[in-house]
């Protein structure tokens, strides 16, 4: 063995590269599943979760599978909710993708041709038909939905109470809206927290004029006319002094935030956060649905829900697991937990009850969210996202913020929106 | 040319030995994925989906067609331009200043403190303070300031780091040295600029250059502070390169992002490297 150092190190280093190369082929691998010689099938199941509680729901559902059928497991694996979709994508491009998908109707595009069409192989009854429409895309049900979100107004009711305003209500319009913002604007807090995030702020142009970013063929438009129009009207909160400006490109969560810690008034967040708000906030929430633009009150809809992954070696399972997860006895268990506004039209009261029962004195407001969001649902849109919504979301951070401090009009803010995100949409 | 083939001795084994693992960690976990992105820079590489060969098209994108990486670059230079000199300066007077100190041990740590924090909570307890501050708009939310406060919270985190470099090369400079500069008169200005920086020209080399390496690959106080708003004010080369990777899915793009960058700071480094023979000086 005369073989030199560099030689050697030659071929250590082509090894590895070898290995490495074979390694790290494309999302076309089978994964995600595995079946044991006694025939029991074990699936793996990513999800987001921001605590042990969360993910001691998760297992419970992931129990509830074996529960109804005893040959399938399920492996639960989880991810912050921030870096989930960054996991997931790594697991994609390396072939490791779990066989049972966790999805947002809002990234459902950039995934559409990684999942698998769920369409006849679960069961698709019970399900409040907006949230099985926010999870279809090309006329293929690609994810079943646990969830559904609409957007409302949270309003700060001991401070409309002291203005002397009339509450926000069901029929309350946009120029109404703009006088309580105005008037309840005082004493360096103001009326409005705005934001620059996608359905918060995307929901309130919609109302105000019907105003729609993606058409329904799924291209952009920012640049649309009624979408100039509607952005015109939403900055002027800004430029009226009615309403707090982000104070910086990276805070997503303005309005809501600035609404709970009492310095904004009235703030638009996702029906998720009821329970939430209701806790945290020193003050009286009321929620009303978004204030009536010309077509009436609207608001954009989202909902999550689990998919099949393709290449996953057992789809019928994946597809028995999936309609168990999102099945009534798991809607209700969540419901029971708070989890979320529940995606089956049975279970939502459970839901209405379990936040009535944790803040019994809250009860009328409650019962007034939970109406609202049910108003939502009645003028509701799914919001359709191109591939790259992620980087559309980043371009809204960075110009929209620019329109709200007068740094730049809403028109060419949209047209470099358009511009720079027309690239991979 | 022919050189005799010594035989192996039992030493030189295990010297291999001793050094494959490191060879191979450095092959696996370095060489190779920087020899992959050199590669992947020619390619479109889609994180899901096909990938083909485009040449240099994606560098082409990033240098003509891309509308953030031109003004990327000129913000990293911006920022780099601001930070390695105000770094360097606060660092050099507080390590001279802490020297004569009598709580010299106490400062050292004090000051030492935002270095060792993590980063994130840095930023994210500067963008608290940042909101308030106030004013319309927010520092953070104005294309004139963001830059600036970006710098200002990034020189507070790093300049510690520095300062214990520079506090310990001072407390080397040699006494006698610094006597017979004192017998000869040399005092106060003439004194720091002709004796003492010289003496400390080795820590100062250093620390110029690695300030400059991080500065030129910042990426965490913009990402959290600002996201790289309002507009592109505060984007910066890395944050372009995460954006092309993990936003965008395009991995070719990011990879030819990422050779740039390395080019330019390669080229930085190489010409510090051939400037210090004039400024800087090793005992010998």
């Amino acid at each position: 063995m005369h073989m030199r150092r560099g030689v050697l190190l030659a071929l250590g280093l082509a090894g590895t590269m070898v290995t490495a190369a074979c390694g790290g082929g494309g999302g076309t691998g089978t994964s995600g599943g595995a079946r044991d010689t006694g025939g029991t099938v074990t699936l793996d199941w990513e999800m987001w979760a921001g605590s042990e509680d969360e993910k001691a729901q998760l297992d419970h559902l992931a129990a509830l599978v074996t529960q109804k059928h005893p040959t399938i497991k399920v492996n639960l694996r989880t991810a912050p909710f921030n870096d989930y979709f960054t996991k997931l994508q790594t697991e994609f491009a390396a072939g490791k993708q779990p066989c049972v998908v966790s999805m947002q109707s809002l990234r459902l595009s950039a995934y559409a041709d990684l999942l698998e069409p769920l369409d006849g192989k679960a069961d698709a009854q019970g399900f409040a038909p907006a949230a099985l429409q926010a999870l279809k895309l090309g006329g293929k049900q690609l994810a079943l939905p646990y969830d559904l979100a609409s957007m409302l107004l949270y309003y700060n009711k001991d401070a409309f109470t002291k203005a002397g305003v009339a509450e926000p209500k069901s029929g309350w319009t946009v120029a109404d809206f703009e006088q309580a913002a105005k008037k309840l604007s005082t004493g360096g807090k103001a009326g409005f927290g705005m934001s620059f995030a996608d359905l918060h702020t995307l929901s309130m142009l919609l109302t105000y004029n019907g105003a729609q970013p993606v058409t329904s063929d799924v291209k952009l438009q920012f640049d649309s006319r009624p979408m100039v129009d509607a952005l015109t009207w939403y900055a002027g909160l800004a430029t009226a002094k009615a309403a707090l400006v982000p104070a910086s490109s990276s805070d997503v969560g303005w309005g809501e935030t600035q609404f709970v810690n009492g310095n904004a008034m009235m703030a638009v967040d996702g029906s998720w956060n009821i329970g939430s708000a209701l806790k945290d906030a020193k003050f009286a929430v009321g929620f009303a649905p978004l204030p009536a633009g010309s077509g009436g009150s609207k608001t954009y809809l989202a909902a999550s829900g689990f998919g099949v992954a393709k290449g996953c070696p057992y789809p019928a399972e994946a597809a028995k697991a999936v309609s168990v997860l999102t099945g009534a006895d798991a809607q209700a268990y969540l419901a029971g937990q708070g989890r979320s506004f529940p995606s089956r039209t049975d279970q939502q009261a459970t839901y209405e009850e379990f936040l009535v029962k944790q803040d019994p004195k809250n009860a009328a407001a409650v019962r007034g969210a939970i109406a609202s969001v049910k108003d939502g649902l009645a003028g509701g849109v799914p919001l359709f996202t191109t591939k790259n919504w992620d980087s559309v979301g980043k371009l809204m951070a960075q110009y929209l913020i620019r329109v709200y401090t007068g740094d730049q009009s809403p028109k060419d803010a949209l047209a470099t929106i358009q511009q720079q995100s027309a690239r991979g949409q | 040319m022919k050189r005799p083939v010594k035989p192996r001795t039992t030493e030189q084994w295990s010297a291999l030995g001793f050094v494959t693992p490191s060879v191979l960690g450095l092959g696996l976990f370095t060489l190779f994925p920087v020899g992959m992105a050199v590669v992947m820079s020619f390619f479109r590489w889609p994180m899901l989906g096909t990938r083909e060969f485009v040449g240099l098209d994606n560098f082409r994108y990033l240098l003509g067609e891309d509308p953030d990486f031109l003004t990327a670059l000129r913000n990293t230079f911006v920022f780099t331009g601001l930070y390695v000199p105000l770094n360097i300066l606060l660092a050099l007077g507080l390590a001279f200043w802490i020297h004569r100190s009598r709580w010299a041990n106490l400062w050292r740590v004090l000051f030492f403190v935002p270095a060792i924090t993590p980063m994130v909570a840095n930023a994210v307890i500067w963008k608290l303070l940042f909101q308030a501050l106030g004013g319309e708009p927010n520092v953070l939310a104005d294309g004139r300031t963001a830059l600036l406060a970006v710098v200002a919270m990034s020189v507070w985190q790093g300049f510690g780091y520095n300062m214990i470099v520079f506090s310990a090369a001072v407390n080397e400079m040699s006494p006698s040295v610094l006597e017979a500069a004192s017998l000869d008169g040399a005092t106060g200005l003439r004194r720091l600029v002709s004796v003492q920086l010289p003496l400390i020209s080795p820590a100062l080399f250093f620390a110029a250059t690695m300030t400059m390496i991080n500065a030129l690959q910042v990426f965490t106080q913009p990402y959290i502070l600002t996201a790289g708003g309002p507009g592109n004010a505060t984007e910066t080369l890395v944050m372009n390169v995460y954006q092309a990777g993990f936003e965008s899915r395009d991995l070719g793009l990011a990879a030819a992002g990422a050779w740039l960058l390395f080019a330019i700071i390669l080229g930085v480094t190489a010409v510090q490297f051939v400037g210090q023979k004039r400024w800087v000086h090793y005992e010998s």
